[in-house]
């Protein structure tokens, strides 16, 4: 059932057994979940179904840290959420991703890659990835690289699912979940000991507000909104919900995705295995360093994607430098680049032959970003249209960030050179080992994570083991703002299965 | 046999006579790190060799060069220069210049290279 809360009268009192804030991969994922059982789903999205600049603007907010995106251009405010311009890429976080790591400050989740692996098996049917391992000619193509120094981290390729359409008709014909679009939570109300949310608040642009009642509450809009939600939800506890030990908001992470070698070959290769074409692909390798290596070397996780370099003067890119405009700050430049690199890759041109004619390969490496209590979201004194106050965000990196791609890099290096496959030069950024300033393209990945950390601890962490909030016995959260560590892959793939996880905790 | 070459080349004059018969070849006059070069042409060879003479001046001598050259291929003199050097960057002697990941010979090389260019 589909609710368009600008139309419903004013301040009508919704009610149902959980209510889910935000409709994106983790909101969706979770309501679907409950799909034809007795619960009553209150699905809530600040949106509607389409990209809506009024909608978009609620995201803006200020960057006073290290130059990043538009705060309302790397999140899509509308069903879907920001599935309606991701890429597909998907791994498993891998199991050192979860350990505690004595040279990576606050590492360490309060569970294991076994316990999240029947998760992610169910999770790749809801992202339509086929995780089978490619076939032995393929696996041929393996980089002759020391296996105790580096392996192929597997990727897995989404449609991608647009979450938004894929999963509209389930959610709003179903007869046990209501979806409301244009319903903003804007405030979270709890009882007098602040131990339990009683109500939230919604908020429209046409000047409704309404009130929602459930047995359970689960936020579900993404990093930044779910730790600026709590965070504005101050009237009984000053610090915001949540919030005793001043961790909403901290610990803000990226997984920095950046050009950062080449590699020169004295003849083509097949690497078969390492290739990427969008939509014909359905799994292939990036370099990565075994876990001994990181614990020898006391680095990040982090993982090298071979680009040939002819692919690169080409247009299309992974929709950040197409469709013209500024996408790193305009939303609907972000959106329509997306859009017209999805139609470039789909038109089959993508350059199918160069792959193994290539002599040259460049790096494109991404590296998780260590948890720090600095990078970190906080309130502005501004306020959106609904009275939300505004975000800045302060993101900040540490050495070890810079460290870790220089000995991912020198390590593939040195192993090219062992094996005679070739050589690496590293970019000009990389340079220089004791410089730990990023350069001016420094970028990230688009995601956004662990501003409402998971810890058994209250003192350590915002949500529990069960991303239940510490102190709220009925306020859940969903999404990778959980994340007590970024991981070197893409985080889709593990919201979901984490989202996965916390349906069957909520179904208890 | 590239490499073998090269390594006669790179030792040519005073140091010639030091080398094992093995390495000997036809005495081309072509002097260059092999791989490299072929990877990346002759500029940036010699922009490689500069940039390690920058940064290691004390070996701004073509026979300080070939020396040193001589005295860790020579230590494994029965394999083949190539495998030499592969076995550099497993025993980590390796060195970073202009952000190439090298062995330090290949980097020697290079260096010897670049001075011989000068001349």
């Amino acid at each position: 059932m589909h609710v368009d809360a600008r139309t419903s009268e004013n301040n009508t009192l919704i009610e149902g057994d959980i209510c889910i804030v935000g409709a994106g991969a983790a909101g969706i994922t979770l309501a679907l979940q409950f799909l034809n059982t007795r619960v009553k789903v209150i699905l809530l999205e600040g949106g509607g179904f389409e990209y809506e600049p009024a909608m978009q603007d609620l995201y803006r907010g200020k960057n006073a840290g290290l130059p990043y995106y538009s705060l309302e251009s790397s999140r899509l405010h509308y069903f879907g959420g920001t599935t309606g311009h991701w890429a597909g890429y998907c791994s498993e976080y891998d199991e050192i991703d979860f350990t505690k790591r004595d040279w990576v400050p606050d590492s360490g989740w309060p569970l294991s890659r076994t316990d999240l692996d029947p998760y992610y098996q169910k999770a790749s049917d809801i992202l339509e990835l086929q995780t089978s391992m490619p076939d032995a000619g393929t696996m041929k193509s393996s980089l002759p690289f020391d296996t105790n120094v580096l392996r192929n981290k597997m990727w897995y390729f989404s449609p991608p699912v647009r979450f938004g359409k894929k999963y509209r008709n389930a959610i709003v014909n179903a007869e046990n979940i209501i979806l409301y679009t244009y319903a903003n939570v804007t405030n979270i109300v709890a009882n007098d000991t602040v131990s339990s949310v009683t109500e939230l608040t919604v908020k429209n642009l046409a000047g409704k507000e309404h009130r929602v009642r459930a047995k359970k509450f689960v936020l579900a809009c993404c990093a930044i909104q779910n730790a600026r939600l709590l965070l504005a939800s101050n009237g009984q506890s000053k610090k915001g919900l949540g919030n005793d030990y001043d961790l909403v908001g901290r610990h803000f992470m990226e997984h920095l995705e950046m050009n950062a070698a080449d590699l020169f070959l004295p003849r083509p290769l097949s690497l078969d295995l390492y290739r990427l074409q969008f939509f014909y692909t359905k799994s292939r390798a990036e370099l990565a360093l075994t876990e001994i290596r990181q614990r020898e070397l006391q680095v990040l996780n982090g993982t090298v994607a071979l680009d040939p370099v002819e692919v690169k003067e080409e247009k299309g890119g992974t929709g950040e430098n197409a469709g013209g405009g500024d996408t790193r700050q305009d939303p609907a430049a972000s959106l329509k680049g997306w859009e017209e690199a999805e139609k470039y890759y789909e038109s089959g041109k993508y350059l199918k032959e160069n792959f193994n004619r290539t002599r040259q390969f460049m790096f494109f490496a991404r590296m998780e970003q260590s948890p720090n209590p600095s990078s970190r979201i906080i309130l502005d004194t501004e306020r959106d249209a609904l009275g939300m106050p505004r975000v800045v965000l302060d993101w900040k990196l540490t050495s070890l960030e810079k460290r870790s791609y220089r000995k991912l890099i020198e390590t593939i290096g040195v192993a090219c050179g062992i094996t005679g496959t070739g050589r690496v030069r590293l970019h000009e950024w990389l340079h220089d080992e004791n410089d730990v300033s990023w350069p001016e393209h420094l970028a990230g990945g688009w995601h956004h994570m662990g501003t409402t950390r998971m810890h058994v601890n209250n003192k350590a962490g915002v949500v529990n083991e069960n991303c239940k909030v510490h102190g709220i016995d009925n306020l859940y959260i969903a999404g990778s703002s959980c994340f007590p560590t970024a991981g070197s892959a893409n985080p889709t793939y593990t919201i979901v299965a984490m989202t996965l996880r916390l349906a069957d905790h909520l179904k208890l | 046999m590239e490499r073998r070459r090269f390594v006669i080349l790179a030792l040519a004059g005073s140091a010639a006579a030091s080398l094992p018969l093995s390495q000997c070849g036809s005495g081309s006059s072509d002097n260059r790190p092999d791989l490299l070069y072929s990877l990346i042409g002759k500029s940036k060879t010699i922009q490689i060799g500069k940039a390690y003479i920058d940064r290691f001046p004390s070996e701004a001598d073509p026979k300080k060069l070939t020396a040193l050259i001589s005295a860790t291929l020579n230590e494994q003199p029965d394999s083949p220069v190539n495998v030499r050097i592969q076995n550099e960057f497993r025993n980590g002697n390796v060195v970073i210049i202009n952000g190439w990941i090298l062995s330090v010979t290949e980097a020697r090389q290079s260096a010897l290279y670049y001075l011989n260019s000068l001349s």
